[in-house]
């Protein structure tokens, strides 16, 4: 066995990184196309406010997270609808307010501690309850989405035709939301805000530039995300970096890469473009 | 296009009839909680005393304890709060355009006083650095080697946890004691009598330490964040920090490998968590390696309870120091 | 002849200004209508209500003889204003596309079928798109962007097909192309069309009717064959809000075989006009 795998921290890291790089990839790609990329950061930050009201009303602060989170999805949703092109302002008033309120509250909380270090987690430090959360939340969320990809992918692509063919929008909507929330608020606790709110976005702008449908967009995604995450925890575990930037960075070039390649690629075909476009007008006057 | 015209300014003028009454209740309303809100500075129980603004807990404890009752301490991090995650409110720094002596530990711990200190007006307040005439210890770039990272600048290249070695504490104290009789010549006497009774309990803190200390010397302990570099020094301890001398900082996974195959190579049975930081980390590492885990407090913030159950610096260092016996035990 | 859409004495405002009032006119089974006029007099808040996205605020639409509350229980197939355009930065093949708007027919957490995927490619290759059934929407043209969108619509094989100015945003070609299909449909599969938009020139010779919300925007020359329905807003002093007349005509125009124009409905719609004007003092 390898090393890596002698230690129960790093399976568990390991486990737990695979699953929800594979879920926050999922719901990021849905995210990232609603226009609402930024939800990760809003949300955890958001979760800050409900950890505050925890403490101060005397509750257990994860599930003040838990329920900020899912408030604030709402107030997204909501905001959202109502602001029409400029939808994504939505994310940053409620990450705002999230983090006015999270500051205002802290200041009456008695025991204040270290605010940032019981809501965001570690990577290499799960505990065995968090594990078995994970694990709970990721068949949750995968089932979901296996079901109402086809309902997601019409809302994501044109929410109101989609209400027009008779897609329960408002539902699907809820259900999104709900375990959008959820995983955010879990997973910001379990491997810390950093990665979740970046595995959300930057792996589906890099399966953007290769894919060539919305099936294979998730597909990269989740390969683009899983691999490095993993990668991340082994440069981590064998060269002493730290997991969530190195997650992270494993991303970004993942993403560069692509685009890079995608230039070149560009680059060698512009060549033969001229007869492309000629090939493609001439289809269509044949067409008509 | 006239009707829609006059239509529309009926209407922007009832829009704006509107915004003008939020705003309006808007700046009420903030007039309202800013008047229920606690007024700044020492009120009426600090007249004719010396006031005195303490950064942290060991500062306030100390100030308190040389000052009795001829000084008016306010503490700027308040209770339960780990010191590296505050920020300084404009209460705190009314605080100090009124006090007369400010006391920070210094040595690179309230890495914002010296911004504080710029913008204060106050140009009679007596500014003491408590660990100035403490022998400082570098930050011990070997065993910190993985946590070199950019959180190291905060602290800069000294120790400042001066406050967890009795003797360094003494030395603070007399700091301390000598800013207030500069400031109030008066009573001298008093706040001798203060410093003497403080430095005898220092010495016996000492004698205790080392005695409970000393069939353990060489033994190494696990702590969340390498605050105890003057304790160790003193009573020839070593110690192995999760993160690096700062408490914020994320563990790598290599650095748990580490410390994991470290408690198995020196015997070691016990994690150390601190009470204001998520034990995560150290349950983590005790779960893998079948440890206890206890509280060692680094003292740079009580929790009120703490403070309300009549806990102060003296109380917690023997905690400390049963925790450590329990350990090596 | 069936009306699959009926407007009766509607009338419709966002605030207590109506935007259109007293709107009266209905299409039948295989016509090809348009709705033209200016901007701003109210075209797209007509699909709105035609959507029943918006509610009449008196008087009422029908829709197959049936009030409607939303599109989901009708036959109406509608491809909004710059319908590719959205679609442009999604990645997504024009297939998925075109299958997405299947979704009655494959149900609730349910994946497509073989039976789905052949309604799709129908639908592409009606509109002449089905070699680019695997490319992603954001590499075609904004007129084959918008020919995608459209097949996404005929897939839900609507009788009534609604367009929002689709002749905005796309060069002249596609223009072409795009009135063509929609001329095919109308005459090959008996599609009633009904299209917004204000370019009455192209669209013109293809409509048997018009709905004309403001005066001038209707270029009577470019109208060969259709019956004119004008609903002029006359703005009034304040308070009373813009009226709109309109007034419709009753004679039927095979618009198939007759290509002549109706010298009794324009005599007609003149006298109407008149009327209003008397009226009006």
């Amino acid at each position: 066995m390898p090393t890596i795998l002698q230690y129960a921290y790093m399976q568990r890291a390991l486990l737990v990184g695979f699953l929800l790089a594979l879920l926050v990839a999922c719901l990021g790609t849905v995210m990232v196309h609603k226009r609402l990329s930024l939800i990760g950061d809003a949300l955890s930050h958001s979760s800050l406010a409900g950890v505050a009201l925890g403490l101060l009303l005397g509750f257990n602060p994860i599930i003040g997270a838990i329920a900020a989170c899912v408030v604030a999805a709402f107030c997204i949703e909501g905001i959202r609808k109502k602001l029409g092109n400029h939808s994504e302002l939505a994310v940053a008033i409620v990450m705002s307010t999230g983090i006015g309120l999270a500051g205002v509250m802290s200041g009456f909380v008695k025991s204040a501690a270290d605010f940032n270090s019981f809501l965001f987690g570690s990577i290499v430090a799960i505990s065995e309850m968090e594990t078995y959360m994970v694990i709970v939340l990721a068949l949750v969320v995968l089932l979901a989405f296996f079901l109402l990809y086809k309902e997601l992918f019409y809302i994501s692509f044109d929410e109101q035709a989609a209400a027009i063919s008779g897609v329960p929008v408002g539902v699907v909507n809820a259900i999104f939301t709900i375990l959008t929330a959820v995983t955010i608020s879990i997973a910001a606790r379990t491997v810390g805000a950093l990665i979740v709110s970046s595995l959300m976005v930057v792996p589906v702008a890099a399966a953007m530039t290769i894919a060539r449908s919305y099936k294979t967009t998730i597909l990269w995604a989740a390969v683009i995300s899983i691999t490095s995450t993993i990668g991340g925890l082994v440069l981590s575990f064998y060269c002493g970096l730290k997991p969530g930037g190195t997650i992270v960075l494993i991303a970004v070039a993942w993403f560069l890469i692509l685009y890079l390649l995608k230039w070149l690629r560009g680059r060698l075909t512009s060549g033969n473009r001229s007869a492309d476009g000629a090939k493609r007008a001439s289809e269509e006057s044949k067409g008509a | 296009m006239n009707s829609k015209n006059m239509d529309n300014r009926s209407g922007v003028g009832q829009a704006r009839f509107l915004t003008w009454i939020l705003v309006a209740s808007m700046l009420l309303g903030t007039m309202g909680l800013l008047s229920g809100c606690r007024k700044s500075g020492f009120g009426k129980d600090a007249e004719g005393k010396v006031k005195v603004v303490a950064s942290i807990y060991p500062m306030y404890d100390f100030v308190k304890r040389i000052g009795g009752d001829l000084v008016a301490v306010n503490m700027m991090v308040p209770a339960g709060t780990e010191p590296h995650a505050w920020e300084p409110s404009t209460r705190d720094m009314m605080d100090l355009e009124e006090a007369d002596l400010v006391v920070y530990n210094g040595a690179g711990m309230e890495t914002w006083m010296a911004d504080i200190l710029g913008t204060v007006q106050n140009k009679d307040l007596v500014k003491l650095e408590a660990s100035k005439d403490v022998p400082l210890l570098r930050v011990d770039h070997e065993a910190d080697d993985h946590d070199a990272g950019h959180e190291d600048h905060d602290h800069g290249e000294f120790d400042p946890h001066v406050w967890l070695s009795p003797s360094n504490a003494k030395l603070e104290m007399r700091a301390i004691a000598d800013a207030l009789i500069a400031i109030d010549p008066d009573h001298t006497e008093t706040y001798e009598q203060n410093y003497q009774t403080a430095a005898a309990e220092c010495d016996k803190l000492m004698d205790e330490y080392r005695m409970a200390l000393a069939p353990y010397e060489g033994k190494y302990i696990v702590v969340a964040h390498e605050a105890y570099g003057y304790l160790c020094h003193e009573f020839n301890l070593n110690q192995i920090g999760i993160e690096g001398v700062s408490a914020d900082q994320e563990p790598d996974a290599a650095r748990m490998r580490e410390i994991i195959d470290m408690v198995g190579e020196y015997d070691i049975h016990c994690i150390f968590f601190e009470e204001l930081v998520d034990p995560k980390v150290a349950e983590t590492i005790a779960g893998e390696t079948g440890c206890q885990t206890a509280a060692l407090s680094p003292l740079d913030g009580l929790t009120q309870a703490d403070i309300d159950n009549g806990r102060d610096y003296f109380t917690v260092m023997r905690d400390n120091l049963l925790a450590l016996q329990k350990a090596f035990a | 002849m069936e009306k699959v859409i009926e407007v009766k004495d509607m009338s419709f405002g966002y605030t207590r200004e109506k935007v259109l009032e007293h709107v009266d006119f209905y299409v039948e089974k295989g016509d090809f209508a348009l709705i033209i006029g200016d901007n701003g007099v109210g075209k797209s808040t007509m699909v709105k209500l035609l959507l029943g996205v918006n509610t009449p605020t008196s008087g009422e639409i029908l829709v197959g003889g049936k009030k409607i509350r939303s599109l989901k229980d009708s036959h109406i197939g509608y491809l909004p204003q710059n319908g590719g355009s959205r679609a442009a930065a999604f990645p997504a093949t024009c297939e998925e596309i075109v299958l997405s708007s299947l979704y009655r027919e494959i149900g609730f957490g349910r994946m497509p079928g073989k039976k789905h995927k052949a309604i799709a490619l129908e639908a592409l290759k009606t509109v002449g798109m089905e070699a680019k059934r695997k490319a992603l929407i954001g590499e075609l043209s904004g007129g084959q962007q918008q020919r995608v969108m459209l097949a996404r619509v005929l897939a839900g094989s609507p009788e009534v097909l609604i367009l929002d100015e689709p002749t905005v945003g796309v060069d002249a070609e596609s223009v072409d192309r795009l009135l063509h299909i929609l001329h095919h449909l109308n005459i090959e599969k008996n599609v009633t069309i009904l299209m917004v938009t204000h370019d009455v020139d192209k669209a013109g010779p293809f409509a048997n009717k018009v709905l004309c919300l403001s005066e001038g925007a209707c270029n009577e020359e470019a109208l060969p064959q259709a019956e004119i329905i004008h609903a002029h807003a006359h703005k009034h002093a304040k308070g009373e809000g813009a009226h709109i007349h309109s007034a419709n005509c009753k004679h039927e125009v095979d618009h198939h075989h007759d290509s002549e124009h109706c010298p009794e409905c324009n005599h007609h719609e003149h006298d109407h006009a008149h009327d209003h004007e008397k009226e009006g003092k």
